[in-house]
């Protein structure tokens, strides 16, 4: 069986963060792509498509939220998972507001990550059936 | 609270709050390289993949658990921090006491006491000036520390449904009764009178008793 694998879009600014998690994810099997502003990510998404965006809310310059706007004037389609950190939970539910598929607390657990991105693709590919 | 009191208060929200999300992004980052040092030991075939394991798994696990309850500090410090956001707000008080004992339990400790909070299964609200609320439930606290022997336990439950009416402190200890004088004890302390004072702003009223401390909301 030949499945095709995720392709993720990981936004922070946390470079380190980002490179760790991108490795753990590539480790299960998913195409992953990093980007440590908002501005890099709409770039990258430019030159090619991915089937999730994995994005944080906190970053310096253009925000997650903002971030959020762009990417889904652009790709509505596209699911975003949100990373908040505790206490920013408004921020959260606000991003889903905007159209965001769910969001997740920073520091993440893996196992919690993979689900709602699975979950994520999924009702996207439903929606798009 | 006047102006210039809550814009000192705010200001060490701001730059906790700030603070705290930056150790949130020092936790991930450490919780992330524990994770794919584990992952590179579960996914990597190798003969001495069991000998690693047991060296690793341990100091790992460690990493994993240390990060945990760094997390759970941080994220009530953050609590805390977002505490000083308004100078009047509904709060919810379980979440605010829990951030306060967690933030207070290492200077409990100092005395020899601990502090735990009595779980309701339905959170409660109040309208009031949060930090001053805390200054209340926190000099209650410190007014019980140096009267209390050690290892005596403080526990903290919520009255009231919907909304808070009451806070009570009640001392319990394993080996021992409490101080039979508890309450005379109390008001003799310094912390006393700055929770009187603290309480009159909020309309709090204080009462000392023979296990603790009760706060009544006449609000």
């Amino acid at each position: 069986m030949n499945k095709k694998r995720i392709r993720v879009l990981l936004i922070d600014d946390e470079e380190e963060f980002a490179n760790t998690l991108a490795e753990r994810l590539e480790l299960r099997g998913y195409d992953t792509k990093t980007a440590v502003s908002g501005e890099d990510g709409l770039n990258l998404m430019n030159g090619e498509s991915f089937d999730i965006a994995v994005l944080d809310l906190m970053m310096p310059g253009m925000n997650g939220l903002d971030t959020l706007r762009r990417i889904k004037s652009q790709t509505p389609d596209l699911p975003v998972v949100l990373l908040t950190g505790h206490g920013s939970t408004k921020e959260g539910m606000e991003g889903m507001r905007l159209g965001a598929f769910d969001y997740l607390m920073k520091p993440l657990d893996i196992k919690d990550l993979t689900l709602k991105i699975l979950s994520a693709v999924d009702a996207s590919d439903g929606n798009e059936k | 609270m006047n102006e210039q009191d809550f814009l000192k208060a705010r200001l060490l929200g701001k730059l906790t709050a700030s603070a705290t999300h930056e150790f949130q992004n020092v936790l991930a980052i450490i919780k992330e390289s524990a994770g794919l040092m584990e992952d590179v030991l579960a996914f990597t075939p190798m003969e001495d993949a069991e000998v690693l394991e047991q060296r690793l798994g341990m100091p790992l696990s460690t990493i994993k658990k240390q990060v945990a309850r760094g997390v759970d500090l941080v994220s009530c410090l953050n609590g805390f921090a977002h505490s000083t956001d308004h100078v009047r707000c509904k709060v919810d008080v379980q979440v605010l006491v829990n951030n306060l004992l967690a933030l207070s339990r290492r200077l409990a400790a100092n005395t020899g006491v601990d502090l735990a909070l009595e779980e309701k299964e339905t959170p409660l609200y109040m309208e009031t000036d949060a930090v001053q609320f805390q200054l209340c439930i926190y000099y209650a606290l410190e007014s019980l520390f140096s009267a209390l022997p050690a290892r005596s336990l403080i526990t903290l439950s919520l009255e009231g449904s919907a909304t808070l009416s009451a806070v009570t402190l009640c001392a319990t200890h394993p080996d021992q009764p409490v101080p039979d004088d508890l309450s005379r004890i109390i008001c003799r302390e310094k912390a006393w009178e700055v929770l009187l004072e603290a309480a009159r702003a909020i309309q709090v009223r204080p009462k000392a008793n023979d296990t603790g401390v009760t706060l009544f909301m006449d609000s």
